[in-house]
């Protein structure tokens, strides 16, 4: 991973990514942050818009229902009366009075916003109040005290002619109420002496802004003409500065107040003379709209960071195989050249690398398949020229590897150029480029029959000298195959002469079973090869020249026939046989002199060997041998003679031989059996084994030289011992165990069979 | 929901069913058993608990161990009118140290409720009509329309009997010790339903009395009135003397001290029910004594000896009047009203002292009989739970707290080391209750820490009285205002039964609409007292005696508790 950032270009170029990302976040946030601030804005002037209706309403009711108990007090009658008296109270109107307070109590009980509410009368200089009565002064006094109004100026405030009207009550500059004010309307007399007076707090006005307010930022003042502010200052001082003239009535207003942007919105009061000015900071809206963004960018922001933990793990992930793949094949580098090369994009190297790496392999394995190719030709060559045991063990080992050694019937086929007669004089002419030519030829040969074989047998076709061997595995040792092989070598021979103008020349070896035979498959072959050129074709079976290269008669059957006769001391059907063979090579092959001498030796041999295995080697030594030096001399009458005389004396010597070694093994098996008959186990097989001959032989042997069973010499031996043992004394059962029966029952009944009588009954006696 | 709660009810009706000949042997059993049905059902188990063994119950609460602060996170509200002097300076009681101490020491969370000032009953009724009680209701119950039984009938408030005996073993020792209390603080049914406040001493229960400037009558060289004529000749001279446009001036609009009117108690009278020589209650306005009364009272109006707006006064003014020498005699309480005129007026007038004066009589010579008293429990500021709570214990715990020696302390004294120090074994106030650095008056430092200086669900300790009172005359004032034989002339606190109080009420109530209207119109003159006779054939025509009937019927009772 290190490796990448190292890397400059690869650094700057996944910066860059990350930096475009990034500067794709910070366009969306600007994008969403104008838009968010735009809709807050209108959001704000259209609350701004609603809040401003509200508080109208709210705060016009409120000096409607003042206006409204104005109106109701105005034309009380108890006002009314009061107003009119002159001079001294009566007990009456005192109680009137105390009526009228009551009045005023209970209007004041009913709505909370009242702080007070009183009637002054004129004409007494005295207050009729909802707090109690008392006059001017007291009252002034009570709760005027703190205001900035004095006594003198309320008296005039209030002897005026009020209808509807309205004073800011201050105290250091601070408005504590708003008196509403209205005189009596008398309905008789012009004059009027009680004035009304509903005083609310700023707080009363402020508690209906609050309840409507939808930010607490929000700034809502109710001014007057002359700039007095009815509600509370509880708000900023830079409000004051928003002066009555200058307010636009329900147009979008925008200050600055104290270096801080403010929106708003102005609307006059339909009851009273007065504006409500609305004023909310820019920064709430915006803040607003900040706040909207910061959701929006801190949304991206983790989106973005979480894709950055994402690619970082991928690219871990996925870089680090490719890591060890560069590593690997800088190792390899390194190892050849010594100089550490400067890798560039490490990408673009492996790449490289890899290409390099997959051409030098396909080399690699092309050479190598070649190297097979041609160690299995070796092998193949092996196997082909070397008697099958001749091969040793390892290279065995490895030609069953190579799926040559698969078992079945193998032939083998060679295949070369086949040189029309006529044009036998060019080849001396120019070796080099007849060389050249047969390469080229033996490699069409090569190609073409293997081609035409393997589609029919599996075959391994390889060049051996200047011929082309082609090993063709046979399903079964048939004529079918036989056929199909031929058929397509002879397409492919058929083909080379149209093609390529040269005729192949096919030498078949045998089929053989097994690999074990593939050599002498190949020097059948090659003995048909030396055919070749006698007959003058292109098709040469060893089948078809194995006899007529023999030349004489002389059939295995009859090469076995005599050695069983002479050895057996049977002189006649020896001799049958050799007047058979010489009278059909006579008669019928008109042998030659020359395949006469070698019949003869043949034959001759046959009866060497069979007077070997007779044990009398030395019959030959004498002049048998000399007589027949010359058979070609000979009538085939003499010869025939000759023969006869030979087998007849040869007959004679083997049968001596024979009676001699029989009379031996015959005291031999008689010594043995006196010596072992004790034991049960010993029978004739048994015997047979202990001599190394056939129980059948030892037999026959022992009857012609004695005259009598051998079974029934082992039995008689052991009756005899029986016989010596009861007459001891001893018991039947111990003597049949001591005289080698294998239990009493058989010993009994053998016994009974060979005495007459039962061994019991020979105890008796 | 409402099965729900029957089924609960049921079941707690099975588990205490046994026990139920056994119920705490006051009242009757049907009582009883409407209480339980009105216990929450979360104390079910408690209760069950409580019926089946009532007389152990104080036992097992304090064997248990209990400790305050309590370990609980129970939030209850507690809605009470705001005595003056507390608002101000704070908006809310708990905002005071007392009221923050109380919630530390308690470990209860408590959110205070309060009326707009002067509007407790108004609020009350309508804090009942609306239903959404409070878990605490501070009220005088006693003045529940139909009687505290009623407020229990009605479901509004638990019976309390189970819940003192289980949870408050502080009041219940206190109520053991004094059996008279006992007696007023419950129902004719026998029924607990208030944590009360009890006048620690009978001297705490003269409290109204009459005072006029001291500096007046030695400059005219007068003596402290002491019969009808002295105060005559005295606000006379007032009057003409000390251009005194108003000699006589009290808060007429506000009815404790209207009806402990000293002037009407000379003619053996009052403007309420009082206790007759017979032991029976009267009705003072259709007596003869009030007829004279009122003939005194417009002959000293006319003579302007009274102040002219007599109806309409309220302390506002009486304030003014008084601390301006307007006025020069008023009738009220000595700590809130002489201390403070005294203290405000000597600013602007070192001279200036008040001094109480004894009940007039109508020769000299004579010792007053009646007078304004107190009953131990005066029907002010009792606690009840109201059916709303659902944490009984921690109401109750948090109430029975002040019956305690602790709280005893802190809501007499406050807190230690801050409002009281113990100096001899005596919890004397600091500096900051009585010289407040931040110019408080006394009775504003005091409201800020105790309740002692007015009222509250507890018990008053004279000790407050002693030290409150700073300035000699005042000092005084008990002996002065207490020398008659006013506990004699004092209705019990009694109460109708809950099928008489709402005949009862209408009654009352048109014959003290009516009373204020004509004592009015007779003391300004608007109506002369030879309508008296028909004034009072008018009271029986509302039904008068049937209400003089109920009272003395519930006097009975509540003498035979």
């Amino acid at each position: 991973m290190d490796k990448i950032f190292h890397n400059k270009s690869v650094f700057l170029k996944l910066f860059g990514s990350y930096l475009l990302i990034l500067g794709i976040t910070l366009i969306v946030e600007m994008g969403v942050s104008l838009r968010v601030l735009h809709a807050g804005r209108e959001q704000a002037r259209t609350l701004n818009r609603s809040l401003m209706l509200l508080v109208k309403n709210e705060c016009d009711n409120q000096v409607r229902d003042i206006y409204r108990n104005m109106d109701l007090l105005a034309f009380d009658d108890r006002v009314q009366t009061l107003s009119g008296i002159k001079g001294e109270m009566s007990s009456e109107s005192r109680y009137t009075a105390y009526m009228l307070y009551r009045e005023l109590q209970n209007m004041r009980f009913a709505s909370e916003d009242y702080e007070q509410i009183y009637v002054y009368f004129r004409n007494t200089d005295s207050i009729i109040s909802s707090s109690g009565n008392m006059s001017l002064e007291l009252y002034h006094s009570i709760y005027y005290g703190d205001t900035d109004i004095s006594l003198e100026e309320l008296r005039e405030y209030l002897s005026c002619k009020h209808f509807h009207d309205m004073m800011v009550l201050s105290s250091g500059g601070d408005t504590v109420g708003t008196l509403y004010t209205m005189t009596s309307l008398n309905t008789d007399v012009g004059e009027s002496t009680a004035t009304i007076v509903i005083q609310i707090t700023p707080q009363a006005i402020d508690e209906r802004i609050q309840s409507a307010k939808w930010n607490e930022a929000v700034q809502v003042a109710v001014l007057n003409e002359r700039n007095e502010f009815l509600n509370s200052p509880g708000f900023s001082d830079s409000i004051r500065n928003v002066a009555y003239e200058n307010l636009r009535m329900e147009e979008d207003l925008s200050f600055e107040l104290d270096g801080e942007d403010y929106m708003g919105i102005a609307m006059e009061s339909e009851y009273a003379d007065w504006v409500y000015v609305l004023l909310i900071p820019d920064s709430v809206v915006e803040s607003s709209a900040r706040q909207a963004v910061k959701y929006c960018v801190t949304g991206l922001g983790i989106c973005l960071a979480l894709g950055f933990v994402f690619a970082w793990w991928l690219t871990g992930r996925n870089y680090g195989p490719i890591r060890g793949l560069v590593e690997l094949f800088r190792r390899q580098h390194a190892e050849a050249d010594a100089g550490a090369e400067n890798i560039g994009n490490e990408f673009v190297w492996l790449e490289d690398q890899t290409k390099k790496f997959f051409r030098e392999h396909a080399d690699v394995r092309y050479s190598l398949d070649r190297n097979q190719k041609r160690l299995k030709e070796f092998y193949l060559y092996r196997l082909l020229s070397l008697p099958y045991e001749e091969i040793e063990e390892p290279e065995k080992e490895l030609l069953r590897k190579s799926g040559i050694d698969g078992g079945g019937v193998l032939r083998v086929v060679l295949l070369s150029v086949g040189i029309p007669p006529q044009k036998t004089d060019r080849k001396i002419q120019n070796a080099d480029e007849e060389e050249m030519t047969l390469e080229l030829k033996r490699f069409i040969i090569k190609n073409v029959a293997g081609e035409a074989l393997n589609g029919v047998f599996p075959t391994e076709i390889f060049e051996v000298g200047a011929e082309v061997a082609a090993l063709i595995r046979l399903n079964a040792m048939d004529t079918e195959n036989y056929d199909r092989m031929w058929w397509a070598l002879g397409e492919a021979h058929d083909l080379m002469k149209e093609k390529f103008h040269f005729y192949m020349q096919i030498c078949a070896g045998t089929a053989k079973e097994g690999i074990e035979n593939v050599h002498l498959s190949w020097l059948e072959a090659r003995e048909a090869k030396e055919y070749a050129a006698l007959l003058e074709t292109y098709f040469i079976n060893y089948n078809d020249i194995k006899n007529r290269g023999k030349k004489y008669y002389y059939p295995r059957e009859a090469d076995t026939g005599i050695l069983h006769a002479v050895a057996s001391g049977n002189p006649e059907p020896a001799v049958a046989c050799v007047r058979e063979i010489l009278q059909t090579n006579y008669q019928e092959n008109h042998i030659s002199a020359g395949m006469l001498s070698f019949l003869v030796y043949d034959l001759l041999g046959v009866f060497i060997r069979a007077a070997d295995e007779a044990g009398c080697g030395e019959f030959f030594e004498g002049a048998w041998a000399e007589k027949f030096k010359n058979p070609a001399g000979k009538t085939p009458t003499e010869l025939e003679g000759e023969f006869e005389g030979m087998i007849q004396a040869l007959c004679g010597e083997i049968r001596k031989v024979k009676a001699k070694g029989d009379t031996q093994l015959a005291d031999q098996l008689e010594k043995y059996i006196v010596d072992n008959f004790r034991n049960p186990d010993l029978n004739i097989s048994q015997t047979a084994l202990c001599f190394g001959k056939t129980p059948s032989y030892i037999s026959s042997v022992y009857k012609k030289q004695t005259g009598r069973g051998l079974l029934k010499f082992i039995t008689q031996t052991r009756i005899d011992e029986a016989v010596r043992l009861l007459e001891k004394g001893q018991s039947v059962n111990e003597t049949a165990l001591l005289s080698g029966f294998r239990d009493s029952r058989s010993f009994i009944r053998v016994f009974k069979e060979y005495t007459g009588i039962t061994p019991g009954q020979m105890k008796k006696e | 929901m409402k099965s729900f709660k029957t089924k609960k009810v049921l079941a707690v009706f099975a588990a205490a069913a046994v026990a139920a000949g056994t119920l705490t042997g006051c009242g009757g059993s049907n009582g009883g058993q409407q209480s339980q049905a009105q216990q929450p059902q979360s104390s079910s188990q408690g209760q069950a608990q409580s019926a089946a063994d009532a007389s152990a119950a104080t036992d097992s609460a304090e064997s248990q161990g209990f400790t305050y602060p309590m370990d609980t996170d129970a939030k209850l509200t507690y809605w009470c009118e705001l005595n003056q002097n507390v608002s101000a300076n704070y908006s809310n009681l708990g905002d005071t140290p007392f009221g923050q101490e109380w919630q530390k020491e308690t470990g209860v969370s408590i959110e205070f409720q309060h009326p707009p000032a002067n509007q407790g009953s108004e609020q009350f009724s309508l804090l009942l009509a609306d239903g959404d009680l409070p878990d605490l209701l501070e009220y005088a119950w006693m003045s529940y329309p139909g009687g505290p039984e009623k407020a229990i009938k009605d479901g509004n408030i638990y019976e309390l009997t189970d819940i003192i005996n289980q949870y408050c073993p502080n009041l219940r020792k206190y109520l053991d010790e004094n059996p008279d209390i006992d007696r007023m603080i419950k129902t004719d049914e026998g029924h607990y339903y208030c944590f009360p406040f009890i006048r620690g001493d009978d001297k705490l229960c003269n409290t109204i009395g009459l005072m006029l400037r001291q500096d007046w009558l030695e400059e005219l060289n007068m003596e402290v009135p002491t019969t009808i004529d002295e105060w005559h000749d005295v606000l006379v001279a007032f009057r003409d003397k000390e251009g005194a446009s108003a000699p006589l001036s009290w808060e007429y609009t506000m009815g404790a001290l209207t009806s402990a009117n000293p002037f009407a108690y000379a003619y053996g009278t009052c403007q309420d029910f009082y206790l007759g020589e017979d032991g029976k209650v009267h009705y003072g306005p259709a007596e003869d004594g009030y007829k004279q009364y009122l003939e005194l009272f417009r002959q000293w109006y006319s003579e302007k000896l009274i102040d002219q707006d007599l109806g309409t006064l309220a302390l506002d003014q009486v304030s003014a009047k008084i601390t301006s020498g307007e006025a020069g005699a008023s009738i009220g309480w000595a700590g809130s009203r002489m201390g403070t005129w005294i203290n405000a007026a000597v600013k602007t007038n070192p001279e200036f002292m008040l001094v109480t004066a004894p009940y007039p009589t109508l020769k000299e010579g004579d010792s007053p009989k009646m007078g304004q008293i107190d009953n131990r429990y005066p029907n002010q500021a009792a606690v009840a739970i109201t059916t709303s709570c659902k944490d009984i214990e921690a109401a109750a715990r948090l109430m029975d707290y002040a019956y305690g020696e602790a709280g005893h302390m802190l809501f007499n004294f406050g807190i230690e080391g801050e409002s009281y120090e113990m100096i001899d074994g005596y919890p004397t106030y600091t500096d900051k209750i009585l010289n407040n650095p931040d110019g408080w008056s006394v009775a504003q430092s005091m409201s800020a820490y105790i309740r002692g200086n007015y009222n509250g669900p507890f018990v008053q300790d004279l000790r407050y009285l002693e030290q409150y009172y700073t300035i000699e005359t005042q000092k005084e004032s008990n002996l002065v205002w207490g020398a008659t034989d006013a506990a004699k002339y004092k209705v019990p606190p009694i109460t109708p039964t809950a099928e008489e109080s709402k005949e009862y009420s209408t009654i009352m109530n048109e014959v003290n609409t009516y009373r204020d209207e004509m004592t009015l119109k007779f003391i300004l003159g608007d109506e002369s007292l030879d309508k008296f006779d028909e004034f009072v054939e008018t009271l029986k025509g509302f039904g008068l005696d049937r209400a003089l009937e109920i009272q003395n019927a519930a006097l009975e009772r509540y003498n035979a508790r």
